[in-house]
């Protein structure tokens, strides 16, 4: 592809533009073929699928004991094993082309960060020590180096995200949708809200448009994420305070919060560290205040094998390794053990408000 | 340091590691899978440039490197780029393609934030 390292072509939305024309274009492509080729195909690869387990006699009880079984029948099938090989190669390659295009760049880049860490609005807190336990070290959703290793990661995710939604989270549109269904307390206090798992604050900027008064904070792992995350919020004029921490370790008061958010962090915890989290939400939060987690659902929910079987293969082939321990360890029963009321207890609720768990005014 | 168990079934899973999995019984006819993908989008590459710069000469009279890396297109313009984009896959991956049902991106969000 024709590189050319000089020429100024601004941004897409709150995104810097990638190097070439070429590149965009080829993005562009890669996001019309996941359409085309993995949703618009997914009706049919699930028919396929769901009968081929059946004959199998693959019925019940394959997580976690049967899913190399699962993995062999549906691979059998032409079209899935098509369908995986497009959903696996596209993922390869916008992140490749990603990285590729920004990197003639880098210096740039990561000067803007520099500058930008000690700019307003809101500020950035992190530490260039940090040791990052094992289970964030891994390339999530194969992204190169994860949400860790790249200092650059924030930025590549920004870009694709933008691939993954196929231009619908265009100017953060989805997570401004989520976030004006978020649950608040029911005293209707949000005077400090938290987005933990916030990565480029996406999320978190929402909570502070939807709130403005409010001191709104994005936790993340990742040093890279809550770096770029506040260059962007600060470009878009928002005041949000942003920090390195671990979810299952929050560096923050008792009884500190109105409302603690975790937009889609779950999913990429393995369980020992949900449970962490939930009672570290839980001591941060002030009595009163109100826990909101959107995520997949729970097992119990799912609409079938051929979804669990997918959800396998997102963990084995898309960098989503935790997903299946989340999505069987019955978060629903976990909040309230950690002493959160949860506010809907049926899935269809859920599915509609999320997981919402209130901490009561005194503790139970 | 956060002391936690490294997590080796991980590793174990067979797309950790770049260019592993392989979901046919002959590796090769997943890479043909991928190259018939990649020459794809090489050709619509070289489609859009060609789609911009004859947009630029009707518009400005000429075109230059710049003109294209700078192109911004408008809506009209964006809405064609996208038509032609959308034709082209379909007309090449069109077997594979189910045009009687299918899902799109959006419902990702309706599985985690239902409306209603």
């Amino acid at each position: 592809m024709l590189r050319n390292d000089v020429i100024d072509r601004g941004t897409r939305g709150q995104t810097p533009a990638l190097n070439t024309r070429a590149d965009e274009a080829f993005l562009d492509y890669i996001s019309d073929m996941r359409n085309t080729l993995m949703h618009g195909t997914h009706k049919r690869v699930e028919e396929q699928s769901a009968a081929a387990l059946e004959k199998a006699g693959l019925t019940e009880n394959l997580w976690p004991d049967r899913v190399y079984d699962m993995r062999t029948t549906m691979t059998d099938v032409p079209e899935v094993a098509s369908w995986l090989r497009a959903k696996r190669s596209l993922q390869e390659a916008y992140w490749q082309t990603i990285v590729d295009s920004y990197s003639s760049r880098q210096d740039e880049f990561l000067h803007m960060l520099e500058v930008s860490d000690s700019e307003g609005p809101g500020s950035v807190h992190w530490d260039p020590d940090f040791k990052y336990p094992d289970y964030a070290t891994v390339d999530i959703h194969i992204q190169p180096g994860g949400y860790v290793a790249d200092p650059l990661c924030g930025l590549h995710y920004d870009y694709g995200t933008k691939v993954f939604f196929g231009g619908m989270n265009d100017g953060d549109a989805l997570h401004a949708k989520m976030c004006g269904k978020t649950a608040i307390p029911k005293d209707g206090q949000v005077n400090r809200a938290m987005d933990i798992g916030c990565a480029i604050g996406q999320f978190s900027c929402a909570l502070k448009r939807r709130f403005p008064d409010a001191e709104v904070w994005g936790m993340d792992i990742g040093a890279p994420m809550v770096r770029y995350a506040h260059s962007r919020a600060a470009k878009q004029g928002l005041d949000v305070n942003f920090a390195q921490m671990a979810s299952e370790k929050l560096n923050s008061p008792d009884n500190h919060f109105d409302l603690v958010t975790a937009h889609l962090l779950f999913h990429e915890l393995p369980e020992p560290i949900i449970k962490q989290t939930i009672a570290e939400v839980y001591r941060v939060l002030r009595p009163g205040g109100t826990f909101v987690l959107w995520d997949f659902p729970s097992d119990a929910a799912a609409d079938g094998r051929f979804s669990g079987f997918m959800r396998y293969m997102d963990a084995a082939d898309n960098g989503e390794p935790y997903s299946c321990e989340f999505v069987s360890c019955d978060v629903e029963t976990l909040i309230p053990q950690a002493g959160f009321i949860l506010r809907y207890d049926d899935l269809d609720d859920i599915a509609r408000h999320g997981r919402i768990g209130d901490k009561p005014e005194q503790r139970t | 340091m956060l002391d936690q168990t490294p997590l080796d079934y991980v590793k174990d899973l067979p797309g950790f590691e770049r260019g592993h999995p392989h979901y046919f019984k002959d590796p090769m006819i997943d890479h043909l899978l991928e190259i018939v993908m990649m020459i794809g989008g090489e050709l619509w590459v070289e489609r859009d440039r060609r789609l911009i710069m004859e947009h630029l000469l009707e518009s400005k009279g000429s075109v230059t490197q710049t003109m294209v890396e700078q192109f911004e297109p408008d809506d009209e313009m964006a809405e064609k780029l996208s038509t032609a984009r959308d034709h082209f896959t379909k007309r090449v991956f069109g077997c594979l393609y189910d045009t009687d049902e299918h899902t799109d991106v959006g419902d990702f969000f309706n599985v985690i934030g239902k409306e209603g």
